[in-house]
């Protein structure tokens, strides 16, 4: 055994000799500053401003005036459109407290969920029924709000807004988008120290938590925001614009670059950590960051390429630029997903099992 | 020469039936315990039943799913009582043949799941399903459902040594070779994601580490067999085994294979030691007496033949041309454990033979995240989900003309590179076939 391990020893020092081109650091990457610095500079902050235009939004509400004037309508669009933005950056982080718990789903499937069902909400909204206690998640969040801020004309929201059945429901829905959100910021608060501590990279710790709704956020802005009203999804047999998401605000485009640069800014960090500094401090992960660099230049170009209109009438009338986003958004999902995960050692499934 | 004359020797002289019987225990108790294990996780549920497209291995496609639920639940329960019977050699031979017949019916359920030491403990149920493990030391002894052996042919004993033998051996050779000694991959890729850990983690993020277990890790395989079966350095030996498979163990997520090996590497020990820990254990009762059972010649030749079949079947993939980390033809079977860190991104797109639409398949509506990266980086896998998807489709009433997919994948964490060409129709293509449609490796 002793002569084993002086041989192994011996072999180790001629190989190591050969190898000049060894990695930068020699204590490896420090992932728990990484994940500090991802809780406090990311999703505590998103956490945050997030809930404060939820709250925002429902104080316009709470104070809205029997017959609700034009300018008030538009301050409550306003207020929903600023929440809107901020939940872009905040429905990346689908952890800890915001993660799926039991019942309930993912913050992203509880408070995002898109198209809506106008039929489902305007029953519950006639019934008076505001207690949430079913699984039609299609009646209610965000997007819920939005239909009754935004569906039809100026006039048909004021009129509706002056009704008592749909001003309870909306009102009901709002409150529940503000205590959910505020419970998420207010527990991540208590959850950061456990989120940081844990360094591990196996399946189900924080790094690898983070990794996968990053990536899972990503490929939905492709497959939902952009391939689903697109008619790109097999079985579909032809565009379905209307189901963008954001459809009757018309803000989708804003989304979705808000999405992505959320995205972008997430996976560049700063100089000193984040995944592209994790990455550039591994094995050839320089090379795959000027990769991933190139193409999300790409992509940002075909974001603006699509202007600043309403998404559904881009894909009803002239669809190319929002299919090139598309195309582009696909040809960088390999550097997010297997490239990245190889690279990294991490895993991209979420249970554990056996490997060998 | 001398040692080799008498080893052979060895083969056809009475050998004390002790190597046997603790293997035929400790294998029951691993796999009782692992069965249950796998029970207790959940896994039944979330890594089989959750599925709904299971991915065959070729010749065994008549192999299904059972039709409702609880019967996969039964076929465990089958697994938990045949380990107990095989354990305390309980109508051992329907007990060894039910926990072969169970186990392999799981692995053979989903190719996703394919594992070499799910494959191993197969083939060593198989052997212990052939082989009289339970003449001594078992229930079936002491109750007098069969008589007792005071001694065995030598090579009954010597068969599992060798299969073990031909596992780390090959699984030694399989890694000589510039990416694992000179590169250090993929330990160099594996490795520093454990820098956390206490204790050993900052030797996790030193520089030459990787090397380090790279050349342990290959010299360990290469040559533990033969130090275990020489008597002087066995005790080192052993200690290696549990060091060197404790420290895999916890760091790399390779579930009981760990304890697994630890417990079936007894069996190199010689009869005088096993006589020993039967006695501390069992007392008076583990002493051998009995006949001698002398074995019939066609089973001579059985063996010979599966032996023959073990050391030559891993070396197929020479008969493949191309870099088989790439094709993965002739991978499987073949010992090759933690070889290579591969990963793919598979997107897949069917024509509607109709009205010729074309849409973009979204693969978690079909698959479990673990069958999908596997899937995505397996050139069979790859056509096997093309034709279940044609499939699916086709049964909904919508015809399929044509099922192409644009796959990337990445060896040993190099840029991805295309697989093959996306426009292939991968409906005309058979997953029993050498992958040669795929483009060559970078």
């Amino acid at each position: 055994m002793q002569r084993l391990l002086i041989v192994s020893m011996l072999l180790l020092g001629l190989s190591a000799c050969k190898d000049e081109n060894t990695g930068p650091s020699t204590q490896g990457f420090d992932r728990g500053s990484m994940l500090a610095y991802y809780a406090d500079q990311h999703i505590q902050p998103a956490f945050d401003s997030l809930s404060t235009a939820a709250q925002e939004l429902h104080s316009r509400l709470l104070g809205l005036a029997a017959q609700p004037s034009p300018v008030q309508l538009g301050e409550l669009r306003a207020a929903w459109i600023r929440a809107y933005l901020h939940w872009q950056t905040a429905a990346i982080y689908n952890v800890g407290p915001a993660a799926e718990q039991g019942l309930r789903k993912r913050m992203t499937e509880e408070l995002g969920t898109f198209p809506v069902s106008e039929a489902k909400i305007n029953n519950y909204l006639s019934a008076g029924d505001t207690s949430f206690a079913n699984f039609d998640r299609d009646s209610r969040g965000l997007f819920a709000i939005e239909y009754l801020l935004f569906a039809g004309t100026d006039a048909d929201a004021l009129i509706r807004l002056a009704q008592t059945p749909a001003r309870n429901y909306l009102l009901a829905l709002s409150n529940r988008f503000r205590s959910e959100t505020t419970r998420i910021a207010s527990e991540w608060r208590g959850y950061r120290n456990e989120f940081v501590g844990n360094t591990a990279t196996s399946a189900g710790s924080p790094t690898v938590q983070l990794y996968n709704e990053f990536l899972l956020s990503y490929e939905g802005l492709k497959n939902f925001k952009l391939g689903l009203p697109l008619g790109l999804r097999m079985g579909q047999t032809q565009a379905e614009p209307q189901k963008v998401e954001a459809f009757y605000s018309g803000q989708s485009l804003a989304g979705i670059s808000s999405q992505m640069q959320a995205l972008e800014a997430f996976w560049r960090g700063n100089n000193s950590t984040g995944f592209r500094a994790y990455l550039l401090a591994s094995t050839g992960g320089e090379e795959l960051v000027n990769r991933t660099e190139a193409q999300l230049r790409i992509i940002e170009a075909r974001i603006s390429a699509c202007g600043t209109g309403r998404l559904d009438s881009l894909i009803a009338t002239n669809p190319q630029p929002a299919i090139d986003l598309h195309t582009e958004l696909q040809r960088n999902t390999r550097f997010f997903k297997s490239d990245m995960s190889s690279l990294l050692g991490l895993t991209i499934t979420f249970s554990s099992g056996d490997g060998d | 020469m001398e040692v080799l004359r008498q080893a052979y020797r060895s083969l056809w002289l009475p050998a004390a039936p002790a190597p046997l019987a603790t293997l035929r225990i400790v294998t029951g108790l691993v796999m009782l315990v692992g069965s249950l294990r796998f029970w207790a996780k959940g896994w039944i549920e979330t890594n089989l039943l959750a599925a709904q497209m299971q991915f065959k291995y070729s010749g065994f496609e008549w192999v299904q799913m059972p039709p409702v639920g609880w019967m996969l639940y039964a076929v465990f329960g089958v697994m938990v009582l045949a380990s107990l019977g095989v354990m305390l050699g309980y109508r051992y031979r329907l007990s060894a043949w039910l926990l072969w017949g169970s186990f392999t019916y799981i692995e053979l359920l989903d190719l996703t799941w394919y594992l070499n030491h799910y494959y191993f403990i197969s083939l060593l149920l198989l052997l212990l399903a052939l082989l009289p493990a339970h003449r001594h030391l078992s229930l079936d002894v002491k109750w007098g459902r069969v008589q007792a052996l005071a001694s065995i042919p030598g090579w009954m004993v010597a068969l599992p040594r060798w299969q073990m033998g031909i596992l780390y051996v090959y699984a030694g050779l399989a890694k000589i070779q510039s990416d694992w000694l000179i590169y250090a991959l993929p330990m160099r890729l594996w490795l520093p994601a454990h820098n956390h850990e206490p204790v050993l983690g900052p030797l996790f993020g030193w520089q030459y580490t990787p090397w380090l277990f790279s050349w342990a890790g290959m010299l360990y395989d290469c040559t533990i067999p033969f130090w275990l079966s020489w008597k002087k350095s066995r005790p080192w030996a052993y200690l290696t085994v549990i060091v060197f498979h404790a420290l895999t163990g916890w760091l790399f997520q390779i579930g009981m294979f760990p304890v697994v090996m630890m417990a079936i590497t007894l069996v190199f020990f010689d009869a005088a030691a096993h006589e020993k820990w039967h006695k501390r254990f069992f007392g008076i009762w583990a002493l051998p007496r009995g006949i001698q059972l002398q074995a019939a010649k066609p089973w001579v030749w059985l063996m010979a033949g599966y032996l023959a079949f073990q050391l030559l079947f891993p070396w197929r993939f020479v008969l493949y041309p191309g870099n088989f980390f790439w094709t993965e033809a002739g991978y499987r079977f073949g010992w090759r454990v933690m070889l290579m860190e591969k990963a793919g991104t598979a997107t897949f797109y069917i024509t509607r033979a109709d009205n010729g639409r074309e849409g973009e398949v979204d693969n978690a509506a079909f698959l479990l995240p673990h069958q999908e990266k596997q899937m995505a980086m397996q050139p069979d896998l790859i056509l096997q989900y093309a034709h279940l998807l044609a499939e699916h489709y086709q049964n909904q009433g919508i015809p399929v003309a044509k099922v192409r997919a644009e796959v990337y994948v990445t060896l040993q964490g190099k840029p991805s590179r295309l697989y093959f060409n996306p426009q292939l129709n991968l409906l005309t293509l058979s997953h029993r076939d050498f992958p040669s449609w795929l483009y060559p490796a970078p």
